[in-house]
C-alpha cells in the first residue's frame, strides 16, 4: 500500500472532517437556465446531524433535497455522498441501487396501494435481495418501532389513518438500514398532535440508528424542536444556517426572528386568555 | 321453424370453433402489439398523439371494408413473395380476417393501457423512484399492477368488439358465426340470421362476464376471481375449438358466392363429393370477384359461375356471341390462360332479365324488350341495388333506347313486393329465380342479344384439373339441371312458408333431377 492511499483512508476515518453529504455550488433550473429555483447553494452535512431546510413555498428547499437522491438533477454544481459523486441519471440501474441506500419520506407518503403494510415496508430490502427471513424480521421490528399494532402488517394502506400511513412511510424509508434519510414535509399533512408525536418518535429513531437526516419543512417551530441545525432558504438562496438555539436567541434577520418568535407570541396570547391581567402584547 | 333450428345447430360446432379460434388469435395478437406499443408510448410522450390518432383512424374504417381491403393487399403481397421466395400467402380466409380483426383489437387495449399507466398518481411514481426501483421494476411492480384494472377494461372492450366483428369474416372466406347471418340474409332465412346474431351476442356476453370477473379480481387483488374467470375462459375456448382437433382437414373445398342458388349448388356438389367418400368443406358467401380469384389460386377447388360474368369480368370482353360460341371460347380461354377447367354447363341460365307480372304484360301487350321500350316512358322500373350500375343495364338501355318514367332500387325481397303490389311495372330479375314462377311473372325476350348468356358452369381449380374423384362426382350434374328445377329449389329456400335450408333444398334438387347420391 502506498502512502497516498493511506492518507486518504486516514481522512475518511475522521468522519467529522469529511461531511457525509456535500453539496457544491448547486444551481437548479427547470427552464434550461433562464430562471433558477436554487441559486449557487453549497452545504455540508456531517454524519449524525439532523438538518432542517426551512423556507416558504418556492424557496427551492424541496428541489435542493431531491438533488441528494438524484430525483432532481442540478443545472450546475456537484453532489457528493461520502466523497463520491452520485451516479448519473441515465444509468438507471446505478441510480436505482444508489437510492436504495437512502431513506425517503414524502408528505403524501406514496404507499403502494396494491401492497399490504408489510409489503410496503419490505420493498427496498426485497429490491436488495435480502434473505426472506431477514426481511420478515426487519418488517416486524419496524412496525413495532414506529408504534403500529402488530396485526397492521396485513392491512391495505387504504385502511389506515393519515398518521398511521406516515408511520408506515417512515418504516419503509428505514427498512433497508440507510445511513441517510431525506424527508420532504413528512408530517405536514397531519393534525398537530399526531405531528408532534410522530416528529418526536422519529427523532428517537434518528438517535437510535445514528442517522443523518435532512428534513424539508415550512414550519419553523417543528424545525426548532427536532433538528440540530436549521438552514433557512429564500428565493433559491440560503439566508441563514445555524443551530436552533443560536437562531432563537440572536436571529440574524428580522424575517427569521419573526418566524421563530411566532409560536412564543401565540403561546403568550393563549396564556392571556387564561390569565387576563398578564399583557399579551 | 324447428327444422331450421336443427339445421343451424348442426353446423354450430364448426362455425363456433372457427369463430373462437379467429377471435382468440386476433385478441392475443392485438395484446402482443398494443401492450409494448402502449409502454413505448408512455415512455416517449411525443409518440402518444400520433400513435393514438392512427389507432383511432383504423377504428373508424368500417369492419367490412377493412376485411375487404386486406384481400387485395395480401394478394399483392402474395404475388411478391411468390416471385421472391416461392412462398404463397393465402389471401382468403383466416389471414386477412386475422389481420383486420387484430387491427381492431389494438385500439381499446392501447388506449386503456396508456390511460392506466399515465393515470398513476405522481406521488406513487415518486415513491417508486425514491425506494430505488429501476424503470423496469417500477413498470412491473407498481405501474402495471396499478393500471391492471383499466387495462383489463380495455381487454374486455376489445374482446367484445373482436367477437362481434369476427362475424364479418364470412365474405372473405373465413367461416364464422357470420355464416348464419350472411347466408340467412341472402336466402331470407330469418331464423338463421337471428341464430347467428344470438350466438355471437351470447359468446360476447359470456366472454365479457368472465373478463369482468377477472377485472374485478385484478382490482380487488382477489386471486380466486382471476383464476376462476380465466379458467372458465380457457376451458370454454378448448371446448369450443375441440371440433377442429377431432375433424380431419377437408380434402376438397367447394366455394359459393353469396346468394341462395350458389348455396344450394355448393351443397349439392358437396353432397355428391361426400357420397364418393371425400371430406368436403364449404366456403360460402364469397364476393363475386373474390370467388374466381379464390378458385384460380387454389383456395377453393370448385364452384359454379356464369358464362356472361366470366366473359365480361374475367376475360374483359364486350361482345355477346351466341351461347355455344361463347361457351367454347370461354372453355378454351380458361384452360389456356388460367389453367381453370370449365367442366360444363349445368343446363340452366341465371341471366339478368326484365320481368313483368303476366297480367300486366298481357294488358300492355308486351312480349319483348322492344315492346317494352315503346311504352317505357309511362312505366316504372324496380331494380336490385346492383343492377343499375352493371354493364348489362347500360347495354340494354343503349340497345333498346330504354327510358323509364321512374327507376327505383330495392333489396330483392322488396323489389318483388313492389312489383306484385303495383308500385313498379317492370323489375330486373334473375332468370332462375324461384319467384318468377311463384309470382306468375313473364320474362321478356332480348331479340337484340344485348345481354350475354349466363349459363351456369362448374369450374375446377387448376390443381384439380385431372382429379378423378372431383370429376366423377360432379360430371353427372352437367346438363342435368333445367331452369324449372333450379327455380323450384331457389324458391324453396327463398319463400317464407315451409322454408328449406340450402342443404335440404340441395337434397331435394338432387332427387328431382335424378342424381341423388
Amino acid at each position: 500500500m502506498t502512502q497516498v492511499q493511506d492518507s486518504t483512508r486516514t481522512e475518511r476515518r475522521e468522519g467529522a472532517e469529511t461531511p457525509l453529504i456535500q453539496l457544491d455550488h448547486i444551481s437548479i433550473s427547470f427552464d434550461g437556465g433562464r430562471s433558477r429555483a436554487v441559486d449557487d447553494v453549497s452545504l455540508a452535512v456531517a454524519r449524525g446531524t439532523f438538518v432542517s431546510l426551512v423556507g416558504e413555498s418556492g424557496s427551492g428547499k424541496t428541489s435542493l433535497l431531491k438533488t441528494i437522491n438524484g430525483l432532481v438533477i442540478p443545472f450546475s454544481g456537484h453532489v457528493n455522498i461520502e466523497g463520491r459523486p452520485i451516479p448519473p441519471a441515465d444509468h438507471d440501474d446505478d441510480i436505482a441501487a444508489f437510492r436504495r441506500g437512502i431513506g425517503y419520506v414524502i408528505q403524501d407518503v406514496g404507499l403502494f396501494p396494491h401492497m399490504s403494510v408489510a409489503e410496503n415496508i419490505a420493498v427496498t430490502p426485497r429490491l436488495l435481495r435480502w434473505p426472506e427471513s431477514r426481511v420478515i424480521e426487519r418488517v416486524k421490528s419496524l412496525i413495532a418501532m414506529v408504534g403500529l399494532p402488530e396485526d397492521y402488517a396485513t392491512r391495505a394502506p387504504a385502511m389506515l389513518s393519515g398518521g398511521q400511513k406516515q408511520r408506515v412511510g417512515v418504516a419503509r424509508a428505514l427498512a433497508a438500514e440507510p445511513k441517510i434519510v431525506l424527508m420532504d414535509e413528512p408530517f405536514g399533512a397531519l393534525d398537530p398532535l399526531t405531528r408532534d408525536t410522530l416528529g418526536r418518535a422519529y427523532r428517537d429513531l434518528h438517535e437510535r440508528f445514528g442517522l443523518t437526516t435532512i428534513m424539508v419543512t415550512h414550519d419553523m417551530q417543528e424545525a426548532a424542536l427536532l433538528s440540530d441545525r436549521i438552514v433557512v432558504m429564500q428565493a433559491g438562496r440560503v439566508i441563514c444556517d445555524d443551530t436552533p438555539r443560536a437562531l432563537l436567541t440572536q436571529a440574524p434577520r428580522p424575517e427569521v426572528s419573526d418566524l421563530l418568535n411566532l409560536p412564543r407570541r401565540q403561546a403568550e396570547r393563549i396564556r392571556a386568555m387564561i390569565e387576563p391581567e398578564a399583557d399579551p402584547r | 321453424m324447428n327444422g331450421q333450428i336443427e339445421a343451424a345447430l348442426a353446423v354450430l360446432p364448426n362455425y363456433l370453433s372457427q369463430h373462437v379460434v379467429l377471435s382468440v388469435a386476433a385478441l392475443v395478437l392485438g395484446l402482443l402489439i398494443s401492450f409494448p406499443l402502449a409502454i413505448a408510448t408512455v415512455r416517449r410522450p411525443a409518440l402518444q398523439t400520433p400513435v393514438l390518432t392512427v389507432a383511432s383512424l383504423i377504428q373508424t374504417i368500417p369492419g367490412l371494408a377493412m376485411l375487404a381491403l386486406f384481400y387485395p393487399v395480401l394478394l399483392a403481397l402474395s404475388a411478391v413473395t411468390t416471385q421472391a421466395f416461392g412462398l404463397k400467402i393465402p389471401a382468403l380466409g383466416f389471414l386477412p380476417s386475422l389481420a383486420a380483426l387484430t387491427l381492431y383489437a389494438v385500439l381499446p387495449i392501447l388506449r386503456n393501457t396508456v390511460a392506466g399507466l399515465t393515470g398513476i398518481e405522481p406521488t406513487i411514481r415518486e415513491a417508486a423512484r425514491g425506494v430505488g426501483m429501476t424503470q423496469r421494476q417500477r413498470l412491473l411492480q407498481v405501474e402495471i399492477p396499478l393500471a391492471a384494472p383499466v387495462i383489463m377494461a380495455g381487454v374486455r372492450t376489445s374482446a367484445v368488439w373482436t367477437i362481434g366483428a369476427a362475424t364479418l369474416a364470412t365474405p372473405v372466406g373465413q367461416t364464422s358465426l357470420g355464416n348464419y347471418i350472411f347466408s340467412g340474409l341472402q336466402t331470407e332465412n330469418w331464423v338463421f340470421v337471428l341464430f347467428g346474431c344470438v350466438a355471437a351476442a351470447a359468446l360476447a356476453l359470456i366472454v365479457d362476464l368472465m373478463l369482468a370477473l377477472v377485472e374485478r379480481g385484478v382490482a380487488n387483488r382477489d386471486r380466486r376471481k382471476i383464476i376462476s374467470g380465466l379458467a372458465v375462459l380457457l376451458v370454454g375456448t378448448f371446448a369450443a375449438v375441440s371440433p377442429l382437433w377431432s375433424g380431419q382437414k377437408a380434402a376438397y373445398v367447394v366455394g359459393a358466392k353469396n346468394f341462395s342458388e350458389q348455396y344450394i349448388l355448393a351443397e349439392l356438389m358437396a353432397q355428391r363429393l361426400r357420397a364418393q367418400g371425400a371430406r368436403v368443406a364449404l366456403q360460402e358467401g364469397l364476393g363475386s370477384a373474390i370467388a374466381f380469384r379464390a378458385l384460380s389460386s387454389g383456395d377453393i377447388d370448385a364452384y359454379v359461375d356464369y358464362t356472361g360474368t366470366l366473359w365480361t369480368n374475367v376475360m374483359g370482353r364486350k361482345d355477346t356471341p351466341p351461347r355455344d360460341v361463347m361457351l367454347a371460347e370461354l372453355t378454351q380461354w380458361m384452360s389456356r390462360e388460367r389453367g381453370v377447367t370449365v367442366l360444363g354447363p349445368l343446363g340452366f341460365e341465371n341471366a339478368y332479365v326484365l320481368a313483368l307480372r303476366k297480367s300486366r304484360a298481357e294488358e300492355l301487350g308486351i312480349r319483348s324488350i322492344d315492346d317494352l321500350a315503346r311504352q317505357a316512358s309511362g312505366l316504372a322500373l324496380g331494380a336490385d341495388i346492383e343492377f343499375l350500375d352493371r354493364p348489362e343495364w347500360a347495354a340494354l338501355r343503349e340497345a333498346y333506347g330504354l327510358r323509364f318514367r321512374q327507376q327505383n332500387a330495392y333489396n330483392p325481397t322488396f323489389m318483388y313486393r313492389a312489383l306484385t303490389n303495383g308500385t313498379v311495372d317492370v323489375i330486373s330479375a334473375f332468370s332462375s329465380d324461384g319467384r318468377i314462377a311463384a309470382d306468375n311473372l313473364v320474362v321478356l325476350d332480348d331479340p337484340r342479344h344485348a345481354v350475354p348468356n349466363y349459363d351456369a358452369v362448374i369450374l375446377l381449380a387448376p390443381k384439380r384439373a385431372n382429379d378423378a374423384i372431383l370429376r366423377q362426382a360432379l360430371r353427372p350434374l352437367v346438363g342435368a339441371i333445367r331452369v324449372e328445377a333450379m327455380r323450384a329449389a331457389n324458391y324453396a329456400v327463398d319463400r317464407d312458408d315451409d322454408k328449406r335450408g340450402p342443404a335440404q333444398a340441395a337434397e331435394e334438387l338432387g332427387r328431382a333431377i335424378g342424381v341423388s347420391p
